[in-house]
């Protein structure tokens, strides 16, 4: 463990040099004593660890002191060592911020002892979570935890980025698989609120008539079964992130409740009366089209335009085409790590093969199909053989992508060609037999 | 059977906390003795002023380092002390207390000059 600095403040010499010596057999302990609280006062610019202060001193009140280390080093801890047994006293310096109460006594030293050997254990732990907070975060650096080279994807980095920075509503959209929490979990590490709880809500998971409870949480007897109070999901991302997915799927009613908590920027438990204030960033994701949505009246346009905030759409993989042997590389990597296999390579085959298929499960499903085929591979190479689709799906099924409009379809087409042959304008004039000059108007106008 | 007579004072602790350090040793018991005088000056002439709130607050301020140097008879007369009321405090009963603390505090003083 690192050096800890202890600061002995005690007017009775004896007293004070007791504890010192003792404390010092810890050779951790860094220790100094101070027998005025001026004196003290002067040297708590170095805000140590840990204080001993006794409460009666004749120059300064401890009352006092123990209210400037408050003000001055917030982090230091203060175990108040007195001579007064009055509970009041003690129970009042507790409430002001010191962390314990010693009365000198008989076995005060072993006390005192175990009570830093405490401190610096929660210490130890704090910083432990803190680590591991970095790690998550860096875990969730957005250029790692989102991989591609897509220019989509280039455009999806620097709207992470500004996200991050403010403190607007995000609306992640896009396809099942495409990665919303994902990208919802880069906002929330890379910004201020990154310490604080990120509290995930899928809205289709949870039942209908359980989810308003879940949600704003609720008093003892508000209902029947409600035994305890308990803490709705607004309130545990408290001054962190609330990520509500599918919020497409959510009722109606229910949206009217959301509406007034985002307006508002506060809630009432059910069964409850205390107004409880908000401060928390609200991100929300679907896969439904929104906008559609409320001309049919099946959601708020009023919430529509509260949520909309900074609009993240994800688009769909096979829109990806640049990524899909990125990631597929970076899955296989991932899987022989944690499986502590060799490493695996793609045959020229196996990437032609996985670049025609549509993905109609997006980067799940991509992850999903790598992982097996690894486990089904019989060498270091990933064989055609070894990539195996779901009986559902169809390999270049541009019909299963969902409808589009003729000219969509077209500009897939060339697009999947480009992607094959790294660019190459006039092998893909060729293959498809439409002119250069045509394929450079598009790429000029980014039609493809 | 007779029983033992209680020690004066035990300097047990003292020693456990010195861990052979003979320095730290030497050097408490001359702070002891400096501010157990101080201490008794101090409640002689508040006695002499009649401040008898202020001799309470002398003996709280004693007890810690009185309790660490085992004089448990000390100890227990301050307990005493604390227990009693301002107007118990002009009572002939408590300057008979103070007297056999401070008899008892000089005693121990003069037994650990000759260590």
């Amino acid at each position: 463990m690192s050096s800890f600095s202890i600061f002995i403040v005690e007017d009775d010499r004896f007293y004070g040099q007791y504890l010192k010596q003792y404390l010092s057999s810890n050779p951790d302990y860094d220790i100094k004593l101070f027998l005025t609280g001026k004196e003290f006062m002067g040297e708590l610019h170095k805000k140590p660890d840990l204080v001993t202060l006794d409460y009666d001193l004749p120059d300064i009140n401890g009352a006092v002191i123990l209210k400037k280390i408050r003000q001055t080093s917030p982090d230091t801890k203060v175990i108040i060592v007195s001579g007064q047994k009055d509970i009041s006293t003690a129970l009042d310096l507790l409430k002001d911020g010191a962390n314990d109460y010693i009365v000198k006594e008989q076995d005060s030293r072993s006390r005192l002892w175990n009570v830093i050997l405490r401190i610096r254990e929660n210490q130890v732990l704090k910083s432990q979570v803190e680590q591991l907070q970095e790690e998550v975060g860096r875990k969730y650096d957005f250029e790692k935890a989102i991989i591609g080279n897509s220019q989509a994807i280039k455009t999806i980095y620097a709207l992470i980025e500004r996200a991050s920075k403010t403190n607007i509503n995000v609306s992640i959209t896009g396809a099942t698989g495409t990665g919303k929490e994902m990208v919802a979990k880069a906002i929330h590490y890379n910004s201020p609120r990154r310490k604080k709880p990120f509290v995930a809500v899928n809205m289709s998971a949870i039942p209908k008539e359980l989810l308003e409870s879940e949600l704003f949480g609720y008093e003892k007897g508000a209902f029947t079964g409600a035994d305890t109070r308990k803490i709705g999901r607004f309130e545990v991302a408290s001054e962190g992130t609330l990520f509500l997915d599918e919020i497409g799927d959510m009722d109606i009613a229910l949206q009217a409740k959301l509406l007034r908590v985002i307006q508002e920027r506060e809630l009432v438990r059910i069964g409850g009366k205390e107004t409880i204030p908000l401060d928390l960033r609200l991100i929300v994701a679907t896969h439904r089209d929104l906008k559609e949505e409320v001309a049919l009246g099946n959601f708020r346009q009023d919430l529509y335009f509260r949520l909309l905030g900074l609009p993240i759409h994800l688009p769909p993989l096979r829109e990806r085409n640049n990524d899909i042997m990125i990631l597929a590389k970076h899955f296989a990597e991932m899987f022989c790590k944690e499986n502590k296999m060799p490493l695996v390579s793609f045959s020229s085959e196996a990437s032609e093969k996985l670049l025609r298929y549509s993905y109609p499960g997006n980067i799940r499903e991509l992850k999903a199909i790598i992982d097996l085929a690894v486990v089904m591979s019989n060498g270091k190479v990933l064989l055609t053989e070894d990539i195996i689709y779901s009986q559902t799906a169809q390999p270049n099924d541009f019909l299963n992508s969902g409808e589009m409009t003729l000219a969509q379809y077209d500009r897939m087409i060339i697009r999947s060609y480009l992607d094959k042959y790294q660019d190459n304008v006039a092998l893909v004039a060729k293959k498809l037999d439409i002119g250069k000059s045509t394929l450079y108007r598009l790429k000029q106008n980014d039609e493809i | 059977m007779t029983s033992k007579p209680e020690k004066l004072f035990d300097l047990q602790e003292l020693r456990t906390i010195a861990a052979g350090d003979k320095g730290f040793f030497s050097e408490m018991i001359r702070l002891f003795i400096s501010q157990n005088e101080a201490a008794l000056l101090d409640i002689r002439t508040q006695v002499a002023k009649n401040e008898f709130s202020l001799i309470k607050g002398i003996l709280h301020k004693m007890k810690p380092s009185i309790m660490v140097m085992g004089v448990n008879s000390a100890t227990e007369i301050i307990k005493q002390v604390e227990q009693l009321e301002l107007p118990a405090m002009k009572e002939p009963g408590f300057a008979e207390l103070l007297k056999q603390l401070e008899t008892i505090l000089q005693e121990v003083n003069d037994q650990l000059r000759k260590m």
